[in-house]
């Protein structure tokens, strides 16, 4: 398989692609240990800001990982055909307090519907969920198109 | 529409959150669910807020 061309997504290519989606892999780092893990995901294009909701236990290895405001990478892909693309997200993720809630959490927060809560068989009211923000200090995408004769 | 300088106290039904809200809050949680936990907000998970 050979790459035929890559390039670098502009900014509105990344904002059209981060809109399509709504989910991705969160990484987070202690020391050397990594801690890589699937989100769902709202954002908002005019202030690069990614609203994340969070289901963890208090013995959980995720809570171990989200002590203050660790840096993380958020990475979100898709394939079409013979196009990869990617966009990743750098920056510092921050707990929302439910007491400083505005409207426009409420209505990012709407758009990020999953994970399926019934996974965790647990009732809504059994789980510790957290709401974060990641402001993105650096938002970078990428496309490769695979040469359609090589493989 | 409600009254945007109204406060309520939310309590979601399914996950028990609690916080203040505004009338503008109130719509957006009516429209778009609870923040915390995804589920619909019925209308009487408003009260007044105690001020």
């Amino acid at each position: 398989m050979s790459l035929d061309q890559q390039t670098e997504l502009s900014s509105d290519a990344i904002d059209e692609l981060l809109a399509r989606h709504e989910t991705g892999v969160l990484t987070l780092a202690r020391s050397d240990e990594p801690y890589a893990i699937p989100i769902s995901y709202g954002y908002d294009p005019e202030s690069k800001r990614f609203y994340l909701r969070l289901v963890s236990t208090p013995e959980s290895e995720k809570r171990q990982f989200l002590t203050s405001s660790p840096q993380a990478r958020l990475v979100i892909y898709e394939e079409a055909g013979r196009t990869y693309r990617s966009v990743i997200a750098e920056g510092t993720l921050n707990q929302v307090d439910p007491d400083e809630m505005t409207v426009e959490h409420i209505v990012q927060y709407g758009d990020a519907k999953r994970p399926l809560f019934e996974i965790w068989g647990e009732t809504k009211r059994n789980l510790d969920i957290q709401l974060f923000e990641l402001d993105a200090e650096t938002l970078s995408g990428r496309e490769v198109v695979v040469d359609e004769d090589e493989e | 529409m409600t009254d945007s300088q109204q406060e309520y106290e939310f309590t979601c039904p399914e996950c028990g959150q609690q916080f203040e809200v505004n009338g503008g809050m109130r719509d957006a949680l009516l429209e778009r669910g609870c923040p915390v936990c995804t589920s619909t907000v019925p209308n009487d998970a408003f009260s007044a807020a105690m001020t």
